[in-house]
């Protein structure tokens, strides 16, 4: 009697937590949101010319990252007639990257982005509130279920990253 | 019993292969103007961390997320929910059992707990208290992270089979105020008022101050043939502050507990008013991080605490109060630096200094007064440490680190660390691990004496003990949203350092008792699946025993299960959290067996009830399972302790 019960009460579980998968279908994964708004970054973002060699701008990313995959799916697309390459941060030097990446994975990489971003015209983009703290220019953020972000143009100007206002209207903050 | 892991895993399993991790979405996305994507609707009600695959260990990992989905309400609940952990309550203290590893007498001395990177275990029993004992609120707690295995290479003394790293929240992360109040079984109540706030330029604070009560149950123990009645009240008060500038950090965590003992330990006289303990701490701390060069960077670490334990034991008849005193102050700091100048490599260098100043202990009847122990001793411990985290290309790791500790009169402690990690694929890794740890006795252990029946003596003899462990260690991302774990280890304890009863004189003492040699294997499912679903299996199998007789340790369990799954209903705006905890039996101090058993609790949150109010119902022990954990041999002549039955806790939430 006790164990038709149970069984009963985990196959009401079981099934409730199929049926809801189904209707949150609307919500988009947070990895996702975060990758279409990197491409959108990138593509308000204006890098000086002597910075960008070749037919591509490259974003470098750690490959243990659940943002490396959701990255994958803009890999390819292009901005501004250069096609977007995605790159594994790890084995990057200075010069191969456009665009960093960097989540909680990287906190203890942070002086080797620093090293690779340095004197270089490059865009560092996070959704750590720890490295947000450590000076990237972009933070992600998100706030009520929605994701906005932040931005340090100061850090962006003095590297000769030129960050489009319609960007810079909506961040939540600017410095 | 079986029955039912195979429905919860068997839902779990379906559940993460039903559905795909759609990657095709983000093209769609990228056609949506920023504007619209802003006002796209995140799913990440509980967010699946992303863990190390770098980490010389296999880490465990517990948010804030997962606090609230499964309704845990202290560290212990946290931790144990964690691969290969279990934890036991006597209903005094809570007891961390680590890979088949449980010892009575230990106030978790062989765990080391830190808080923001700051050590929480006293100075007097080296306490790492994680029952309703801890001065931390769990609701303030972005994530546990449990490292197991040998951790004193890095942290010296008392990480020994594990360290609890707890992240704590920011001032950031509530930007004004929030009000918490519970009610549960056992006439249990609790408050919470917590305030947080973010300034330009990075700066926030966090200011918090909690009080809970339980009225608690009168218990029947057979062992003394009655029932304690009105003996199980449990209060206490915490208070939490924390203020971060873009380099500085400063915390204070303090709190009061004070709980009624039902189970006679210590020989005291049964169903007996006024025996309690009351356990105080305050401890402050200061962190200081700065980048010194773009290859260097410090972080200095400065912290005091102050302990103070009451314990009162009642024996007769006639009756009469026998009064523990415990008092211990520790203050010290930490210079560390990170070093990425050469290429490839990632040095993390270092040293420590800490003193235990007057840690007193006291013993005496309380009237007519008479003094059995006043002891004061002072304490200090200098260390040393270096890591190299060498890159050999893409695809090798070498993670190779020592520390060397000076401790007062003590022999000294050279603790090394070897750790080989190897990633064939970026999405899996092999680890191949070897660490060594020691823990000194602590000052309980060594200048604990008191000349009354059943009371302590003290051995000078008492030496360190020490551990070895070794592991294999499988990581591997089947997705970028599912992961697996599986780890066989074999853990060596020499010294071991354990309470003994020496009948002829009655007497407890501790002494390192031959050698303890463990072995086992886990296995661990993590998914973050479509919808929102989260879902987290494991299995362990262990095997501890004594290195002379080959027969298995008490409290050590063979087999654990674990199974949490958490899912979102209506849009978000409810949550369920369903968790299955089982484990095999385990043998009593006095040779008697608690029984196996698998328990399950569901808790249901509507995060936006009203507005800004969050609801959650939680129902523990949900087929309200009969379990016991086995009793120290301090309990006697309890052999074990009986758990909570169903219960209930209805917890609100408001934020304003």
């Amino acid at each position: 009697m006790r164990l038709r019960l149970r069984f009963r009460v985990l196959a009401a579980i079981a099934t409730c937590l199929v049926a809801s998968a189904g209707v949150c279908a609307q919500q988009v994964p947070e990895e996702d949101l975060k990758a279409a708004f990197i491409y959108n970054f990138v593509q308000f973002t204006q890098w000086p010319k002597e910075a960008l060699k070749g037919a591509s701008l490259t974003i470098c990313a750690s490959q243990g990252s659940a943002l490396y995959g959701a990255l994958q799916g803009v890999a390819g697309k292009a901005v501004n007639e250069r096609r977007i390459a995605l790159h594994p941060l790890a084995d990057a030097v200075s010069g191969d990257c456009q665009v960093i990446v960097a989540t909680e994975v990287d906190r203890p990489r942070l002086p080797a982005i620093r090293r690779a971003s340095e004197g270089g015209a490059v865009l560092t983009v996070t959704d750590d509130s720890e490295l947000i703290r450590e000076g990237m220019m972009i933070g992600m953020v998100v706030e009520a279920g929605r994701m906005s972000f932040i931005v340090d143009n100061t850090r962006a100007g003095k590297a000769g990253l030129v960050i489009s206002s319609r960007l810079l209207r909506l961040a939540k903050i600017v410095q | 019993m079986r029955q039912m892991y195979l429905h919860a895993t068997a839902a779990a399993c379906l559940l993460a292969f039903a559905m795909g991790d759609g990657r095709a979405a983000v093209a769609d996305l990228t056609e949506l103007s920023i504007e619209q994507l802003m006002q796209v609707e995140v799913q990440s009600a509980s967010k699946f961390r992303q863990q190390a695959i770098d980490a010389p260990a296999a880490v465990s990992v517990v948010t804030a997320d997962d606090i609230r989905s499964f309704g845990y309400r202290t560290l212990g609940e946290v931790i144990g929910s964690m691969r290969g952990v279990y934890v036991s309550y006597d209903r005094y203290f809570s007891y961390v059992g680590v890979r088949g590893f449980a010892r009575a007498g230990d106030y978790n001395s062989r765990i080391l707990l830190l808080v923001d990177g700051i050590r929480q275990n006293d100075s007097v029993f080296n306490q790492a208290m994680v029952g309703t004992e801890s001065p931390l609120d769990v609701d303030l707690i972005d994530r546990v992270e449990f490292v197991p295995g040998a951790g004193s290479s890095v942290y010296g003394s008392n990480a020994f089979f594990g360290v609890i790293n707890v992240i704590t929240k920011n001032g950031s992360d509530y930007r004004g105020s929030e009000a918490a109040a519970a009610a549960g079984n056992y006439g249990t109540g609790k408050l919470r008022l917590t305030h947080g706030a973010a300034g330009d330029g990075g700066a926030d604070w966090l200011l918090s101050g909690s009080s809970y009560y339980q009225r608690g149950q009168d218990h029947f123990y057979p062992a003394h043939g009655g029932r304690a009645d009105d003996l199980d009240s449990d209060r206490s008060g915490t208070l939490f502050a924390k203020l971060r500038t873009a380099e500085l950090t400063l915390g204070l965590i303090a709190g009061r507990r004070s709980k009624e003992n039902p189970t006679a330990s210590f020989g005291q006289t049964f169903n007996a008013r006024g025996s309690e303990s009351v356990d105080e701490s305050a401890s402050l701390s200061a962190e200081y991080r700065k980048a010194l060069s773009t290859a260097l960077s410090l972080t200095a670490r400065g912290y005091a605490q102050e302990y103070r334990y009451r314990g009162d034991f009642i024996y007769g008849p006639p009756l009469y109060t026998n009064r523990d005193e415990a008092e211990g102050r520790m203050w010290g700091g930490e210079l560390q630096f990170t070093s990425t100048h050469f290429r490839g490599q990632r040095i993390v260098f270092g040293a420590e200094y800490r003193r235990d100043d007057g840690v007193r202990q006291k013993n005496f009847d309380v009237a007519p007064y008479v003094s059995y122990l006043d002891s004061r001793v002072s304490d200090s411990t200098r260390g040393i440490y270096v890591q190299d985290e060498i890159a050999f290309g893409e695809r090798v790791l070498l993670n190779v680190g020592v520390r060397h500790d000076n401790i007062g009169d003590a022999p000294s402690a050279t603790s090394p660390r070897l750790a080989l990690i190897y990633k064939p694929l970026p999405q899996t890794a092999v680890k191949l691990l070897y660490g060594e740890a020691y823990r000194p006795p602590n000052a309980f252990e060594r200048y604990y004496a008191t000349d009354i029946p059943s009371g302590y003596r003290t051995n000078p003899n008492l030496k360190p003990e020490t551990i070895r462990s070794r592991e294999l260690v499988l990581e591997h991302a089947l997705s970028p949203s599912q992961r697996i774990v599986a780890s066989l280890y074999r853990n060596d304890v020499a010294n071991l350092i354990a309470q003994q009863y020496d009948a002829v004189a009655d007497r407890f003492y501790f002494d390192n008792v031959a050698s303890v040699r463990a072995k086992g294997a886990e296995l661990e499912w993590t998914g973050r699946l479509r919808g929102g679903v989260v879902a987290r299996v494991g299995a362990s199998w262990q095997r501890a025993e004594d290195g002379a007789s080959g027969t298995r340790l008490t409290n050590s369990p063979a087999r654990l299960f674990k199974a949490n799954l958490s899912a979102p209903f209506r849009d978000e705006q409810l949550r369920a959290g369903l968790e299955v905890q089982a484990m095999s039996s385990r043998k009593t101090e006095l040779g008697s067996v608690a029984p196996g058993f698998a328990i399950a609790n569901l808790t249901l949150i509507a995060p936006k009830l009203a507005r800004n109010l969050e609801v959650s119902a939680s129902l523990y022990n949900l087929f309200d399972r009969r379990y016991f954990d086995p009793a120290g041999s301090e309990l006697d002549p309890i052999d074990r302790v009986e758990q909570n039955g169903r219960n209930v806790r209805l917890k609100l939430s408001y934020r304003f």
